[in-house]
């Protein structure tokens, strides 16, 4: 579903990403991690076609993101890190206005929003002003919009950061629901989550791959090398200078 | 043109229900009206609405930024305009879409300043040519100054700096002639050919010439592809790799 071929990012003469390669397949829920500028936020961006990449191929559902920008959009939800959302509209509107924008056939509308809205629990407030919800629903709306023309990659930078324990349960469970019929690629910077939500894990470091591997596999790997087995003592053994 | 009527309808909501529209509008009505009728009673035996067009220019100027100004950078700030770039949308249906908004909303304000010449009306013969003419005339005006606010919109990050930049643009352009008043030459001839003002008052006095659509149209297009490879531009590396 989504395929990374030797691909490279640089701002000026900073090379954000160095020449990567990974692939994930449906059904998969991966974790991409990394220090802050590792190159995590860029290679969302031009996964999602808000940047072209320098150099390398990618393919998102099978389609290229330089070639075909607007078929990958078509086929992949995202979320952005500071959730954006039209502050000002109702939550109906809001998602009626995204549907239509996604080009859902006007007969659909109505079921696909319904069925963002139960999956996401935010029926209660359907009629309510996004900027009244709290911040736990406005997340729930962001992943609403992102999922109401039920795309085959799901691209999630940040879905928990600010919520409280229970609203990160709650959105922890919805990610792992949505992750069974659909490509989830996760960005986080709590790697609590990490261990909550994904199998796999990719951990970028100075724009290049420090490890792709399913997170058992790497957390028996550094138990072997006498570290304890848990995700921070992983993440700091692949990053540490 | 779905994905552009789409956008038009969110912003053209969005600014309808804006208390800052609505100050922005009742402000400019304001001012056109009082500036209208100040020498209204002073000579009103000349039915016509010469005064009223003259004025127009300075007001468009101030009154088409302010309605650009959150266009583009208000959703930057936002951080929707992201949001907008992962959808089946195009970098030029998204400006385009903005720009048809802003100006139905223009005309949709010009609808209300129907009531002067309806109130000459009442008075005599009003000739309703050069009526018409001015407002088409507004109304392309009013398309240039929309054009370059959403230039100022997509290349700024935040409101005020978005409006400053189209107002000094379109004012820059409407009274540019000015520099030219008493010359001769190329130079001249240039700067009156570029300013707003001069095509605008042929049309205002009921002379339609293609000459002065074509001007108002090049600027509009002019700026509008500007706008779009600015947001395209902002999508590619600032440097490619060796």
């Amino acid at each position: 579903m989504i395929e990374v071929e030797h691909f490279s990012y640089a701002y000026g003469s900073t090379r954000a990403v160095d020449d990567i390669s990974f692939s994930l397949k449906t059904g998969e829920i991966v974790a991409l991690i990394g220090p802050n500028g590792a190159g995590k936020s860029t290679t969302m961006k031009v996964l999602t076609t808000l940047l072209r990449p320098c150099a390398g191929i990618i393919r998102v559902a099978g389609y290229d993101v330089t070639q075909d920008a607007q078929l990958v959009r078509q086929n992949l939800g995202y979320l952005p890190e500071d959730n954006p959302l039209y502050d000002d509209m109702i939550v109906a509107d809001a998602l009626a206005s995204i549907a239509q924008q996604r080009r859902i056939p006007a007969a659909q509308r109505r079921d696909s929003i319904d069925e963002a809205a139960t999956l996401c629990a935010i029926t209660p407030v359907m009629h309510r002003t996004i900027d009244t919800l709290s911040r736990g629903y406005r997340q729930r709306v962001g992943i609403a919009q992102a999922i109401l023309h039920r795309p085959n990659v799901l691209i999630l930078d940040e879905a928990t950061t600010g919520l409280d324990p229970n609203q990160i349960v709650e959105i922890r469970d919805l990610i792992l629901q949505i992750g069974k019929q659909r490509t989830v690629l996760i960005s986080t910077h709590i790697l609590q989550e990490v261990s909550a939500i994904a199998k796999r894990v990719i951990l970028l470091n100075r724009g290049k791959i420090a490890l792709d591997a399913p997170l058992q596999t790497a957390l028996d790997a550094i138990e072997t090398q006498g570290l304890a087995p848990n995700i921070e003592t992983l993440f700091r053994h692949y990053t540490k200078s | 043109m779905e994905p552009i009527f789409t956008v038009f309808k969110r912003d053209m909501s969005r600014m309808i229900y804006s208390n800052v529209v609505a100050t922005i509008i009742i402000l400019f009505l304001i001012m056109q009206g009082a500036l209208f009728f100040i020498d209204f009673f002073k000579d009103v035996q000349a039915l016509n609405l010469r005064d009223f067009f003259s004025q127009a220019p300075l007001l468009l100027s101030i009154f088409c930024p302010a309605l650009t100004m959150s266009a583009i950078s208000e959703e930057k700030s936002r951080h929707t305009f992201a949001l907008l770039q992962t959808m089946p949308i195009s970098s030029a249906q998204i400006v385009i879409a903005k720009f048809l908004s802003c100006l139905a909303l223009l005309a949709g304000v010009l609808v209300f300043t129907l009531s002067y010449p309806i109130t000459l009306s009442t008075l005599g013969s009003l000739d309703w040519g050069p009526i018409w003419g001015g407002y088409i005339a507004l109304i392309m005006l009013g398309g240039v100054f929309i054009a370059i606010g959403i230039v100022a919109s997509a290349v700024t990050r935040d409101q005020i700096s978005a409006f400053l930049l189209a107002f000094f643009l379109c004012f820059a352009l409407t009274f540019i002639h000015r520099l030219s008043q008493d010359a001769s030459g190329t130079t001249a001839s240039i700067l009156q050919y570029i300013s707003a003002n001069a095509h605008f008052a042929n049309i205002a006095r009921g002379v339609v010439d293609i000459r002065d659509i074509l001007y108002a149209l090049t600027i509009q297009i002019f700026a509008l592809a500007t706008a779009v490879i600015q947001i395209e531009s902002q999508k590619y590396p600032s440097k490619s790799l060796a």
